[in-house]
């Protein structure tokens, strides 16, 4: 399973990709030494529920997001703009997780 | 409205008081014709500062702390400067700024003889002094009484130690203990703002997973023989499947391989044995009604609703916030930009900070809510960002149903929801829906971005040289600055047309001057430069590195003239080929631009001499004060 998340707001930039088969995890382009089953675990039930977008016009400036999943047959994207599933805490808390 | 004071500045208002010097300081950058927009705009901006709450921690603790352990190196360091100035006798190998903290030593210990036996240890790992910069380096392995032996005297760091301690504690004794003490009100108000926020988010999400754990127990007791750590993730699996929804997961048949092998082993552990594949667990109806249990659904659900309720009514960052957009007139309702703001206190977790633009029922003008992180996590750079934002809006079109306003290069259109928030609204899912406002696709948001971040940095720079802070979060790169190599030289040359363009009332302003087709180009190639940002200087290198290698030209002199080189027939590689052909339309472009716009300019300068002709009046040139006098 490969999975390609990145977070952008004016003042950051995330980016972390995963990949389960080598158990390889890049975030900003830097290894970063994780259980990448576990992960691509946790993150496939938080987005279990999730929309494929999330979007509120009102906003300038402010978070987006985009998360791809991908494995052999399925390939799944959510992107969001100032606008977030009802657990995204849950996603921020499973990222800050591996940025830290 | 919320007060904790660091700094001597409530850090949830850190403007109060400033409109006026920020509206001259607006002016005097943009320019004194756009003094009367500039005011109204500003004076119409409500700017919240506020904070957030991520998974029961609070980075602004962490921040503040850091703020005071800053100032409390600055006053050290003070002291120490001054000791070196005033003191001939100093020993010189206590002359680098980490030195300051022996004086800190000195006054927390209070007994020099302890302090340069027992903590000079310590202090040269504090001070970094191993560093092989560092005079001190070779003294690291010795005894004290080797290392004072060997070129200090002893008796004269004493005695700058004793000094110290009298100038501490007869000067600046009470600077340093007014700090520690506001470190500690501030640290001590937010900590009690947490814990409200703590007590309702752990009360009432384990609520909701004890209601289902026990649920499971009892539907399914062979569950009883996983280990705590399994029960606890299968409780999460299974809240995940109900949140999903019975049809939803019915429906699906999209399912990761992961995701399947997740929830067949859950189901395999509530002793629904199918086999492995999905679509039987689906279809069974004995499963899907333990799963979809009405009654355990209500129950979650009202928990759910309360847990919001719960979180919202104990936030104070967020009741806060709430309170000044209730004393807001926004017509069509507040419950858009309430909702906006409590995504802000609750979810977004990096510092950016977002822009609302909304009408005012009594006045029916345009007007702004800014909501930032407080003062110590964000920067002036930050403030200006948005507030460039603010003065480059105008209302476009007003309507019954919802307004049309411009920020920049850009149109935003947005429809009146017609409802104020409150909790019923908010567990309805009244929230801002794509449907119910519609965003045109922003073609120039990147584009208008950069620009408007390449003026907010240099608004930023003349406020630092005039030593005038106002936000005191330490300085951060935008995702934006990446492009200000390919766009630096055109704003620098066309400034002024630029301002006039962004500070009109014309949202195609911009584009009228320099073209359609250019200003499709440059949104475009800023798009996608922008887009692939983390790879922007991978690409950058690995162009250079190219341009290098089949040239023979050094890669230093390949940088500094890039826009050049990139124009040589190379055969590029792929990645490094979509790099540099977006570069090179973007240089391009600039430069077909500026030929048009010089046209424009001598053409303009050549109508105006025609019309002098016809008159008969001949312009005389002015005479500029560095010419020498032999101008014909």
């Amino acid at each position: 399973m490969k999975i390609k998340i990145i977070i952008k707001s004016n003042f950051e930039q995330r980016k972390i990709e995963i990949d389960t088969q080598t158990n390889q995890c890049l975030v900003n382009n830097v290894p970063k030494v994780i259980n990448a089953y576990e992960f691509a675990k946790k993150l496939s039930m938080i987005t279990l529920s999730w929309q494929p977008e999330y979007r509120n016009p009102a906003v300038i400036d402010g978070e987006s997001f985009v998360v791809e999943i991908a494995d052999d047959l399925v390939c799944k994207k959510y992107v969001g703009f100032n606008d977030y599933p009802a657990n995204y805490h849950q996603f921020l808390k499973l990222i800050m997780g591996v940025i830290k | 409205m919320l007060n904790v004071t660091v700094n001597g500045t409530n850090i949830f208002d850190p403007l109060e008081g400033n409109t006026q010097e920020i509206i001259d300081f607006f002016v005097s950058y943009y320019g004194e014709e756009h003094r009367e927009r500039i005011t109204k705009r500003l004076n119409n901006t409500t700017l919240i500062f506020t904070s957030r709450n991520l998974f029961g921690e609070n980075p602004l603790i962490e921040n503040v702390k850091h703020f005071y352990s800053q100032k409390e190196n600055f006053i050290y360091n003070k002291i120490f400067s001054e000791l070196v100035q005033y003191t001939p006798k100093f020993p010189s190998n206590f002359n680098t700024p980490g030195d300051a903290y022996l004086v800190k030593c000195a006054i927390e210990e209070n007994n020099i003889d302890v302090l340069m036996y027992d903590k000079i240890t310590d202090l040269i790992e504090m001070f970094g002094l191993e560093r092989p910069d560092c005079p001190l380096v070779d003294y690291n392995h010795k005894t004290i009484d080797e290392w004072l032996a060997i070129d200090v005297n002893r008796d004269r760091v004493l005695r700058c130690v004793n000094y110290i301690l009298r100038i501490c504690k007869y000067k600046y004794g009470d600077i340093i203990s007014q700090v520690l003490q506001e470190k500690q009100l501030a640290i001590s108000q937010l900590k009690t703002y947490d814990n409200q926020i703590d007590i309702a988010v752990n009360t009432t999400s384990n609520i909701c997973k004890i209601l289902v754990g026990k649920y499971l127990l009892k539907k399914c007791p062979k569950m009883q023989k996983l280990t705590a750590d399994e029960f606890s993730d299968d409780v999460d699996i299974f809240m995940s499947i109900m949140q999903l929804g019975v049809e939803n997961f019915i429906n699906k048949d999209d399912f990761l391989r992961t995701e399947s092998l997740i929830l067949i082993e859950l189901f395999k552990h509530m002793g629904f044995n199918l086999g492995n594949d999905i679509s039987k667990y689906q279809s069974n109806y004995k499963l899907l009604s333990v799963i979809f249990d009405n009654e355990l659904c209500e129950q979650v659900n009202s928990y759910s609703k309360k847990s919001v309720v719960e979180m919202c009514k104990n936030n104070p960052y967020f009741q806060d916030v709430l309170q000044t957009i209730q004393g807001l007139n926004i017509k069509g309702g507040n419950l858009e930009i309430a909702y906006s703001a409590l995504q802000f206190v609750q979810n977004v977790s990096t510092q950016g900070a977002v822009m609302l633009q909304y009408i005012d029922s009594k006045t029916d003008e345009l007007k702004f809510v800014c909501l930032f992180p407080d003062a110590v996590s964000v920067c002036d750079y930050a403030i200006f960002h948005e507030l460039n934002h603010v003065i480059e809006s105008d209302l476009v079109k007003s309507a019954e149903d919802g307004f049309v306003a411009k920020c920049g290069f850009e149109i935003f259109e947005r429809k009146y929801l017609n409802e104020d928030f409150c909790f019923e609204n908010l567990l309805a899912g009244k929230k801002v829906k794509g449907e119910e406002t519609s965003r045109p696709k922003r073609e120039s948001e990147i584009f208008n971005e950069i620009i408007n971040d390449y003026f907010a940095l240099q608004m930023y720079k003349k406020v630092r040289e005039k030593g005038k802070v106002y936000a005191f979060g330490d300085m951060r790169l935008s995702a934006y600055m990446s492009c200000y190599d390919f766009l630096k030289g055109f704003v620098v040359k066309y400034e002024k047309q630029i301002i006039d363009c962004r500070l009109s009332k014309d949202p195609k302003a911009f584009e009228k001057l320099i073209g359609k087709d250019n200003m499709e180009l440059l949104s475009i190639s800023f798009d996608f430069l922008f887009n692939y940002y983390e790879n922007y200087n991978t690409y950058y290198c690995q162009a250079i590195d190219e341009i290098s290698k089949k040239t023979n030209i050094p890669s230093n002199e390949v940088t500094a003239r890039f826009n050049e080189y990139i124009n040589l027939k190379i055969e590029w590689s792929k990645p490094a080929e979509m790099f540099v052909s977006t570069v090179k339309t973007i240089s391009q472009t600039f430069d077909k631009i500026d030929q048009s716009l010089q046209q424009s300019n001598n053409s303009a300068t050549e109508k105006i001499a025609r019309t002098f002709k016809k008159l008969k009046i001949l312009p005389t040139p002015q005479k500029r004060p560095d010419d020498n006098g032999d101008q014909k």
